[in-house]
């Protein structure tokens, strides 16, 4: 039984993923899509979805190679004792960076939304401290959590779902409008939506499968959200004109707003409490995965007493910017992280691991 | 040492957790059930509210006080009233809008515009009304019969909805959507004062966001049956002037789905056709006329009402393009479809150049428990 104590099952392998990528971007991924992609934001999305596919089969290949090892003790066996602790520094960084940029979109959105009055390093504190004590528990306690929440998945689809009774097929054509062109490179822009499958570099030796289902449960977790943002991005496109969606910045929610339940007038404000748990997760994740690298670069076995310090740094870096302008930086030095940390770096590391395969079976 | 950190924690959750800064007491609110917007001569808004001021004793029901204030803006005017009413006011439960006909005239964007921006106010069930006189006028009059005026405005909305007269119910989100479609425009339920009644008097035609024409009760249910919709009833009555079946004849054709045949169609040199269809099945709920209505005189019947009818539509059609009030979003069919003629066009001159090949085809199925 202690081996199902620490490691995690597939089907919670699939939740967990499922809910570190959903995050904060697809509030806002329609407006942005619209801006670039028109008519084709769907496809757009589509295509960021195998881009996030073929991530995923890299990082496959540089974890398999090292089996029972995650991220950060691969950094420390392929850099070296100096070289690898730098990696994992860095790495901390991006974590605690992307972190914090969810946290700070997730409590504008609020503050805009819900909650105007209430000043925002409460806002931040409270989600702070929920993620503490989620990120500080061992991993299958956090599964559990995740798992738990999935169910949220239910009313959030049906409030999407339900706007459905307003689209018109018209509002999205010509899907072709921007060209082909604009529809790969607006692909920029939905990819910070799909980050969060990247804590599969921590938790992959923690997960009670083959190596081959591992990739299988990740790769459908990878095609639930693609294709939960194509439904999310289509229902917007077809229930906006985009000479609407150009004025909402967060057109889910606007959605949800204009939605009509006879009773329930500002759907909107039971849809963000629950989108908040989401939230949560994403955040927990890589509040998890920095601690976890904090633990290896101190060289201690529990990764738990880590955990403030990590939450108190993401807490006091979405303090930080007060602007709009502020905010928009953080957001694409997250973009610029991103494509160092999880498309470079990774790459280099399976390039490395290749040169080094004699020296690493000598080593093992 | 636990035991203390623990007291602590509660302590200091039960102090912090408890508190909430977005919270109104109900008590403190003075809500506004009905508002109404005019221009004044000077171009500024003059705001009038209904405002619903709780009982006093729980036997005495609520009463209603009007109030109007005059501010460069929609929101300045609110802020002008705010300092005119007791309390708090809010427009939370407000349900419906009144919209004095200059204001209209003058373009909805401005004015509507912190209705879309601040999520506060209420949008996905407020009914916007065009009034042909001052909207001040027609909330001024506090109460109709036992009703009071923001109930009896929206009973009677509804309940027009239901008769065809408007439908499907364009709300603060549908005005908003039409409102930023170049393709697209809309029609909102037009009423005045006769006296002392308030009297729907058809719909108030929209181009952008401008009053532009309107349309009367019978050309408002037949524009509503061209859109291919009803509501629970559309009550035509017509004179029929064909010999032996000769008298009024009163149908509805709400009772059976409307069905409906929309073709936007490009000539060669760009010219745009439109094909608009409507098959009507009707129930007759009165007959003027002397001949019995066996099977053979329906044939004829249905003859004379679709012919009737096809003129009715042709009508309404030439008004809508007069008012140049594309409410079928022809424009819309080709943004997405014809995309490259579209950006040739400037539609706000050209729709009235599409050609409508409108008709209309009635079928009596019903004609009550006497033929």
């Amino acid at each position: 039984m202690a081996q199902t104590e620490k490691k995690i099952s597939a089907r919670q392998l699939f939740l967990f993923i499922i809910q570190a990528q959903i995050g904060v971007g697809v509030l806002s991924i329609p407006y942005k899509l619209n801006e670039t992609a028109r008519g084709g934001a769907g496809i757009t999305v589509l295509i960021t979805g195998a881009i996030t596919q073929l991530i995923i089969l890299m990082f496959w290949l540089l974890l398999r190679k090292f089996p029972g090892l995650n991220l950060f003790q691969i950094c420390l066996r392929l850099g070296g004792r100096v070289f690898g602790k730098l990696l994992i520094a860095g790495y901390i960084g991006y974590f605690v960076l992307l972190g914090a940029n969810i946290m700070l979109s997730a409590v504008g959105v609020l503050q805009r939304w819900m909650m105007n009055a209430t000043p925002t390093w409460i806002l931040l504190g409270l989600f702070s401290i929920m993620t503490y004590y989620l990120a500080k528990e061992k991993l299958t306690v956090m599964a559990r959590f995740y798992t738990l929440s999935s169910a949220l998945f239910i009313p959030l689809i049906i409030f999407v779902s339900y706007g459905l009774t307003q689209a018109r097929l018209e509002y999205m054509f010509p899907l072709m409008e921007a060209g082909i062109w604009n529809i790969l490179k607006a692909t920029k822009d939905t990819t910070i939506s799909m980050y969060g499958f990247e804590v599969i570099l921590v938790i992959f030796p923690f997960i009670d499968a083959s190596d081959k289902k591992k990739l299988m449960i990740i790769s459908m977790s990878n095609l639930f959200v693609t294709l939960f943002y194509v439904f999310v991005v289509c229902t917007c496109l077809m229930v906006f004109s985009s000479e609407q969606l150009r004025l909402i910045p967060e057109p889910v929610l606007y959605l949800v707003k204009s939605l009509n339940f006879y009773i329930v007038d500002r759907a909107d404000v039971l849809f963000l409490p629950i989108w908040s748990i989401t939230l949560v997760c994403s955040i927990t994740s890589y509040a998890y995965a920095a601690s976890v690298g904090l633990a290896q670069l101190f060289e201690r076995k529990s990764h738990g007493v880590f955990t403030p310090y990590v939450n108190a740094v993401i807490f006091f870096i979405t303090l930080l910017p007060a602007t709009p302008l502020a905010t928009r930086r953080l957001d694409v030095s997250a973009e610029y992280a991103a494509y160092l940390f999880i498309f470079i770096l990774p790459f280099a590391m399976v390039f490395g691991s290749k040169l080094f395969k004699k020296k690493v079976e000598r080593s093992a | 040492m636990k035991r203390s950190v623990a007291v602590l924690g509660a302590v200091l959750s039960t102090a912090m957790l408890a508190g909430c800064w977005d919270r109104e007491y109900l008590k403190d609110l003075n809500l506004a059930y009905s508002v109404g917007f005019d221009l004044t001569k000077d171009k500024k808004i003059k705001e009038t509210v209904e405002l619903i001021i709780p009982p006093e004793s729980e036997q005495s029901g609520t009463k209603n006080e009007i109030h109007s204030a005059v501010g460069p803006t929609t929101r300045g005017s609110s802020n002008e009233l705010r300092a005119r009413v007791r309390g708090n006011m809010r427009v939370l439960k407000n349900g419906v809008q009144v919209i004095g006909k200059d204001l209209a005239l003058n373009g909805l964007k401005p004015p509507m515009d912190v209705n879309f921006r601040d999520p506060d106010n209420p949008s996905s069930n407020v009914r916007l009304i065009i009034t042909d006189g001052e909207a001040s006028e027609i909330i001024g009059q506090k109460e109709v019969g036992e009703l009071k005026i923001g109930e009896f405005l929206i009973q009677k909305i509804e309940s027009l909805e239901k008769m065809s007269l408007f439908y499907p119910p364009e709300t603060m989100d549908t005005v908003f959507k039409a409102l930023k479609d170049p393709g697209q425009d809309f029609a909102l339920p037009y009423i005045g004062l006769e006296g002392k009644e308030i009297v729907a008097k058809g719909v108030a035609l929209f181009h952008d966001q401008y009053f532009t024409g309107e349309l009367n009760i019978e050309d408002s249910i037949m524009l509503v049956l061209l859109k291919g919709r009803s509501g629970d009833n559309a009550r035509l009555t017509k004179k029929i002037d064909d010999g032996p079946l000769r008298g009024n004849i009163s149908f509805n054709v709400g009772k059976k789905k409307v069905k409906r045949t929309f073709k936007v169609m490009v000539g060669k040199n760009g010219e745009v056709h439109v094909q608009l269809n409507i098959k009507l099945k009707g129930l007759i709920e009165e007959y003027t006329g002397s001949h019995p209505l066996t099977e053979e005189s329906l044939v004829r019947v249905n003859q004379e009402l679709s012919d009737i009818l096809t003129r009715q539509a042709r009508d309404v059609v030439r008004s809508l393009q007069k008012a140049n009030c594309d409410i079928f979003g022809v424009g819309r069919e080709l943004i997405a479809y014809h995309n490259s003629l579209w950006k040739q066009k400037d539609w706000s001159k050209e729709y009235q150049e599409v050609q409508f090949h409108t008709d209309v085809q009635v079928s009596i199925i019903n004609t009550g428990i006497i033929q």
